[in-house]
């Protein structure tokens, strides 16, 4: 009996345990992600390659900073503070930017390496899209058409990121129209073993090289992309992208600025040409409404610096940035540079130097868009251009038609010399910030510039630079202007200029009367030294010997 | 492992838009060391290979107490007491920061921003931001008995602790129940279960983040106070409320540091979780040879964090208030059969085991998140609907997977002779499908000498009483740490907010099993009557295809840089001692000493690809033949007496310094030698060293444990050294060149030609150059040797008996004692603490550790 009960439990225990051994060990191990989707299943509906190509967006606004975090590298908010925390015209109050500002960065120092990163980053997206793209139009899942407009953006955003990565880390074109140590060109993604080995054999080209590759990629972006956002066959919805991806108009005026860097005066005006009307509307302002996609100024400054004007006329192409996903208060526009009355930090301020530009009027409309900072002696200004700290949803502004217009008016001048097209390109952006502006060319506000304001066109082409310095305050231009003209005897600053010391800026210093040029306790770095270019990181040097450092680093 | 039950850490979720779970803790936590009977620590592979791929570091058993057929029997354990930090920060006075900071910024070309206010004002802020006697107490009660067929076993505790940071407090509330019923001899089943409620209030100590208690009562400025009456809030801040009130100083705070004792007042961060623990089991002995056993467990854990971020000033400023409420939960399954063979024939006894066992891991969490908060009111205990205008909301779940077959047999003949073998065949879920599964085996032979005949025979038993030999040889499979890092995946990466796809990782198909292969073999002994015994064991584990994220140039692009490769072979080999002497026993008197040392070293052994070195992380480099993750930097050669510019040693051996003086000429230049006011030729900083392992080579600890009558006193110290700790707050912090107070080291700076000292020229916002912030800089890299008084603890039995009488029965035992914990340390390392280090061996604005005195009281009924 006992042992008859016995054979019965171990018989129905092992087939019990049999019964568990060829069933579940399947399932246990057969788990994949819910949080993310293989590579292989990508590229496979409509909706997934349009979101792909939205990926490669993202990568320009928030790639990521040091352990994970997100702070508008490299487009979504740094290109900007970078480009002007290099310059004199606007200033870093706290140490916050200070390696930057003093230009004391070395091969770790985080906001270099983390651009390069960045930059990089969004180049293998771009790269790995287009890849993609080329293998969902092969298998029919998107029309010809479609990828075509689908690669231009991909393009477009990997030229981009080349310019700014020449900007930072190679010396100008013009230093020997290329002959200079350029940077690594990447054009196809990088994704396995075979691809890092070609990767890794990649060494650093000329400047003229990268140039050359870039405008490639915005021939093949102009000739692509479509008018607007919204025309076919693009499925992106218009309303909410006007400006947040790019168009035609967007890659011809990205020709404009990358030709400008190479002194490339007559090709400037050619590609102008395209986007700017030879002959203007006289009787009314804007005067210049471009024959593509319709971009022209607005009739205030301060429009496109608002929630209203940040999908208006004038912004051709913007990073776009939401209450979700932004730059945060470590990193975003509105945090940094906004005023601490609205809840940013007032990091970075407006310098007295570019305050006190004689060019600068006293009465400027763009003088509104500052706001006083601080109390008593220490008051400073800081710029209002971006206004949203409590959500950081202020774009970040990559091409106006503003500097569409004055980028024509410089090459214009350096090509043409003080030509009726030519004041009137400066005229038009000009004019709306003076009193009782904007007027029209027939019936202009009084102070605009005519042909006897300038002694040569040197000094005209100057008045330009100087009117790109005021018109794109807060806006991270100035060190690319710094940068191309590093060689230039006539127009350029010699290297990095002098600046106002981290935390030396006192409200006495503005000064839009006497135009007193304020203390530089930061002295000028001459454009041989070595600290014009930043280092290449070492977390890139340590692993790949083929990515040369700079010298002196 | 808790009785056989392997357990789970709490899910350590990243999460993008809010802070991590405070909820990383492990098991220990969980369970209250009351339950504990007995636990040990399988070091032996062979041993630890038993439990598969958790066991590659180690496996501790904890036995849980079980109740015992027979009288009901209560205990009630208490202890209360005070702790204190144990080693604080030494930060400058207010009118040397004054100086100092003046002089940082005179060298730097601007001019003076520190000045005393008209009352002198020096504030200690460590003081303000650290508690001294804080407040621990737990008390529990635990019942057990039972029947010939039924025991029991059931406790209570509470706990309650502050912590070093003034706000932080730690409640837990704990109930455990054992329970086994044997109705017949066939049948034998049970149920364990662990309740364990935690409310934790822990405060952002970030080292990093601006409002981090440390980070910003480290740098808070001594000459401005913490209140002012001008504020209306009451707190010293700026009148835009961004950071720290400047008193009268012309500066404001470097980089808005806010005041810490305002965030800390107004922030809350907290989190509270519940976790289950339940064990299910049924046994069969059909006959006396076979047990089957099945065994279920469900290790389930859920926790809320929550945390307010004050809308007026902190981190929650620019945001207007933020509010973030967050659940996690974990579950662990496990499901284990195996059947037991147990068989004997005279001297021989076998045991064979045969089984399963599979695990499943799912985890999971979602967050809410609000800014601009409308009011204070809202902002106390849980996010409020309509409270808040901006929201946001996040999750993830993720699950693993584990599969696992295995056998095992051991045999004894007569107690002398020992021999088993294990194999084992496991399976992970991160791993492709090709390469899923891994076999894995380990053995062991054991040798008790003292069991021969011919050992009492030729009267070696007179001087040894036991004498075993042992060696075992097994592999362990070992789980890698990412979910699934063979896949390449594309992950939302919004753009703007809307929701798109991009590539986040980089696959590699081949990723293997890393295999750990360990080797041990040594002897116990006793001798001297029982009165010593010593053991011996010389230990190897090599790990073969050791999973690594390696790092990628960053010009590739690939995401997070890095992708998860088998890069080769690592040992860590060494000896551990341990002695045991009973020195005096006596009728009233005994002394017992117990000591262990354990010698020890690392070394990359070899690497895949024909590379000859690893990047890890800025300050570590892994490179063939040396200790894995070794400190790589640059050589720190000292201060040029006559400039006062920072130098180190270049690759040749020759001096470069850094010309630390405004304007262009500032730059590295070689140094002719230390004391030469001329520069060399320009050049730059040359090479990094690999500069020492942050691991130690050797530890251990000892205890003297003495009994006089009822009295006793055990008195415990540790060590270790031979490792190096790099003191990163040093670097960045207290040598720090910014408009902040700094340690005490900075008084030492080169102030005129002919000064020797080790502290450089102070310069304003040279960091990076001086420092070499964000480098390693063999200057703040100290040794980590230290000898620790652990514990220190006086004791009183009271007689059974005499109790017994007194209390007519009531009291069956009780105890007091007097414990002191953490009561020195003994160092020559500069920092808090030489054991507040990261993996990596950096010591980052760590919270002090603390020194703790508690009174004690343990009764039985």
């Amino acid at each position: 009996m006992k042992s008859a009960m016995n054979k019965i439990i171990t018989g129905f225990l092992l087939a019990v345990l049999a019964l568990f051994l060829n069933t579940s060990c399947k399932k246990v191990l057969d788990i994949g992600p819910y949080d993310s989707l293989t590579d292989v299943t990508t590229f496979t509906t409509p909706d997934r390659v349009e979101s792909a190509v939205n990926g490669v967006y993202d990568a320009a606004q928030s790639g990521f900073y040091a352990g994970g975090a997100i702070r508008g590298y490299p487009f979504g908010a740094a290109s900007i503070e970078q480009g002007d925390m290099r310059g004199e015209d606007m200033l870093t109050f706290v140490t916050f930017y200070a390696i930057t500002y003093n230009a004391t960065y070395n091969v770790s120092s985080a906001n270099n390496d983390f651009h390069f990163q960045t930059l990089y980053a969004l180049i293998n997206k771009a790269n790995l899209t287009i890849e993609g793209v080329t293998g969902a139009v092969g298998s029919g899942v998107i029309s010809n058409s479609l990828g075509d407009v689908y690669k231009a953006e991909c393009r477009f955003l990997r030229a981009m990121a080349h310019h700014e990565l020449l900007i930072h880390f190679a010396r100008p074109y013009r230093d020997g129209n290329g002959s200079q140590q350029g940077i690594i060109y990447r054009d196809f993604g990088i994704n396995s073993d075979a691809t890092s080995a070609a990767a890794a054999a990649k060494t650093r080209t000329s400047v003229l090289d990268g140039y050359t590759k870039i405008l490639a990629d915005l021939d093949y972006a102009e000739a692509n992309l479509p008018v607007s956002t919204s025309a076919a066959p693009s499925p992106v919805n218009a309303s909410t992208n006007k400006t947040y991806r790019v168009t035609k108009a967007a890659a011809i005026a990205m020709k404009m600025r990358v030709k400008l860097h190479m002194g490339d005066w007559p090709g400037v005006i050619t590609d102008g040409a395209k986007i700017v009307p030879n002959t203007p509307n006289l009787g009314a302002y804007p005067g210049f409404v471009s024959q593509v996609g319709g971009w022209k100024l607005e009739t205030s400054p301060v429009t496109p610096f608002t929630a209203g004007g940040w999908q208006g006329n004038e912004t051709m192409f913007s990073i776009r940035n939401a209450a979700t996903d932004n730059g945060g208060v470590n990193g975003a526009l509105p945090n940094m540079l906004g005023n601490t009355s609205i809840g940013g930090r007032g990091i970075i301020r407006v310098s007295p130097i570019v305050y006190n530009l004689p060019e600068f009027l006293c009465n400027d409309v763009r003088r509104s868009m500052m706001s006083q900072i601080g109390t008593g002696a220490a008051i400073n200004y800081v710029s209002t251009k971006y206004i949203d700290p409590v959500t950081s949803t202020d774009p970040a502004p990559m091409i106006r038609y503003a500097e569409v217009l004055l980028t024509l008016a410089e090459a214009e001048g350096r090509q043409n010399g003080i030509t009726t097209k030519s004041l009137r390109l400066l005229n038009e952006v000009r004019n709306r910030a003076l009193p009782g502006g904007p007027g029209t060319f027939n019936l202009p506000p009084a102070g605009t510039y005519t042909a006897g304001s300038f002694a040569n066109a040197n000094a005209f082409v100057k008045a330009v630079l100087q009117e790109r310095r005021i018109e794109f305050i807060a806006e991270g231009k100035r060190w690319a202007d710094i940068h191309r003209n590093g060689t230039d005897a006539v127009f350029g600053t010699g290297g990095i200029p002098a600046k106002v010391g981290v935390g030396e800026s006192l409200f006495a210093m503005y000064n839009c009367v006497t135009n007193a040029v304020p203390p530089t306790s930061q002295v000028a770095y001459p454009y041989s030294d070595y600290r014009f270019l930043w280092p290449i990181p070492q977390t890139e040097t340590q692993i790949n010997p083929n990515y040369a450092q700079n010298p002196g680093y | 492992m808790i009785d056989g039950i392997p357990t789970a850490g709490m899910p350590s979720v990243f999460s993008v838009d809010g802070p991590s779970s405070v909820a990383q803790t492990n098991i220990l936590s969980d369970i209250n060391p009351a339950d504990i009977e007995s636990y040990e620590v399988l070091k032996d592979g062979a041993a630890a290979a038993i439990y598969g791929s958790k066991a590659n570091n180690g496996v501790i058993m904890i036995t849980t107490k079980k109740g015992k057929s027979g009288k009901l029997n209560v205990n009630y354990d208490m202890y209360m007491g005070f702790s204190s930090p144990f080693n604080t920060p030494q930060l400058l006075q207010a009118a040397d920061f004054i100086t100092l900071s003046n002089e940082k910024l005179n060298n730097a070309g601007l001019s003076n921003g520190a000045f005393a206010d008209a009352n002198n004002t020096n504030t200690n802020w460590m003081a303000a931001t650290l508690r001294t006697n804080a407040f621990v107490q737990s008390h529990t009660v635990s019942a057990s008995g039972g029947s010939e067929k039924s025991t029991y076993y059931m406790s209570v505790n509470y706990l309650y602790q502050e912590g070093s940071i003034r706000t932080n407090t730690n409640r837990r509330y704990n109930f455990r129940a054992n329970m086994e019923h044997k109705p017949n001899k066939y049948f034998k089943f049970g149920n364990n279960i662990t309740l364990s409620r935690t409310e934790d209030n822990d405060q952002n100590n970030g080292g990093n983040s601006l409002s981090g208690a440390m980070a910003s009562g480290m740098r808070a400025l001594p000459n401005v106070p913490i209140y002012s009456t001008t504020h209306p809030t009451g707190y010293n801040i700026t009148p835009d409320n961004s950071a720290l009130g400047s008193g009268a100083n012309t500066r404001v705070i470097e980089n808005n540091y806010t005041n810490p004792v305002y965030t800390l007042d107004k922030n809350i961060f907290t989190n509270e979780r519940t976790r289950v623990i339940n064990n299910l089991f049924l046994e069969i002995t059909p006959y006396k040879w076979l047990t089957l056993r099945s065994q279920a467990s469900v290790d389930y854990q859920t926790g809320v964090d929550f945390q307010s971020l004050d809308k007026v000033h902190g981190d929650g400023r620019s945001a207007g208030g933020i509010l973030f409420n967050q659940n996690l939960q974990s579950t662990l399954l496990t499901w284990q059969n195996y059947a037991n063979i147990n068989k004997s024939y005279k001297r021989h006894t076998g045991t064979f085991v045969i089984g399963t066992e599979m695990q499943r891991t799912n985890t999971q969490n979602f967050f809410g998140r609000g800014t601009s908060v409308s009011d204070p009111f809202f902002q106390t205990i849980s996010v409020i609907s309509n409270t808040y205008v901006n929201q946001f909301s996040g999750g993830f779940y993720g699950k693993r997977g584990y599969q696992s077959f295995f056998g095992r047999m051991n045999y004894d003949f007569s107690s002398r002779y020992f021999f088993q073998f294990s194999l084992r065949r496991d399976g992970l879920s991160s791993l492709s499908p090709a390469n899923q599964y891994g076999n894995f085996y380990g053995g062991s032979l054991g040798w008790r000498v003292s069991e021969e005949k011919w050992w009492n025979k030729t009267g070696l038993n007179k001087f040894i009483d036991e004498l075993k030999f042992r060696g075992s040889l097994a592999e362990v499979g070992n789980e890698p740490t990412a979910r699934f890092p063979y896949l390449s995946t594309y992950g939302a990466a919004p753009y703007g907010g809307a929701s798109d796809l991009a590539a986040n990782r980089i696959g590699n198909l081949s990723l293997s099993w890393e295999v750990s292969r360990k080797i041990n073999y040594g002897f116990d002994m006793t001798f001297g009557r029982n009165r010593f015994n010593l053991s011996v064991d010389i230990f190897k584990n090599r790990n073969n295809d050791q999973v690594l994220d390696v790092q990628q140039p960053v010009s590739f692009g690939i995401p997070g840089n890095i992708i998860t490769k088998n890069i080769g072979t690592m040992e860590n080999k060494g000896v551990e001692i341990e002695l045991g002497a009973q020195l005096v026993k006596g009728k009233a008197f005994s002394w017992r000493l117990d000591a262990n040392f354990t010698s020890t070293s690392n070394k990359v052994l070899t690497l895949s690809d024909g590379a000859t070195e690893y990047a890890d992380g800025a300050y570590n480099l892994i490179r063939l033949n040396q200790p894995i993750s070794a400190f790589y930097g640059y050589a720190w050669a000292g201060v040029n007496s006559a400039t006062g510019n920072p130098m180190w040693y270049k690759e040749d051996g020759s001096l470069v310094q850094y010309n630390n003086v405004t304007g262009s000429a500032a730059g590295y230049y070689y140094a002719i030698n230390k004391d030469d006011p001329n520069l060399g030729v320009a050049t730059t900083l040359g090479n990094r060293y690999l500069l020492g392992s942050p691991l130690p080579t050797w530890y251990g600890g000892f205890t003297n444990t003495l009994s006089y009558n009822q009295f006793s006193m055990e008195v415990f110290f540790r060590y270790s050294g031979g490792n190096y700790v790099f003191n990163q707050t040093r670097q960045e912090v207290w040598n720090s060149q910014g408009f902040v107070n700094n340690g005490v080291e900075l008084l030492d700076r080169w102030t005129k030609p002919g000064q020797v000292t080790d502290v450089p020229k102070l310069f304003y916002g040279r960091d990076n150059l001086t420092n070499l912030n964000g480098q390693l800089n063999s200057r703040f890299l100290e040794k980590g040797d230290f000898l620790r008084l652990q514990n220190l603890m006086f004791s009183y039995t009271l007689d059974n008996k005499k109790l017994e009488t007194a209390s007519k029965g009531i009291m069956k035992s009780m105890r007091f004692y007097v414990q002191g914990q953490n009561l020195f340390v003994w160092t020559k390392y500069t920092g808090i603490d030489p054991e507040n280090t990261n993996e990596r061996g950096a010591d980052n604005s760590s919270v002090p550790q603390m020194r703790t005195f508690t009174f004690g009281l343990n009764v039985g009924f």
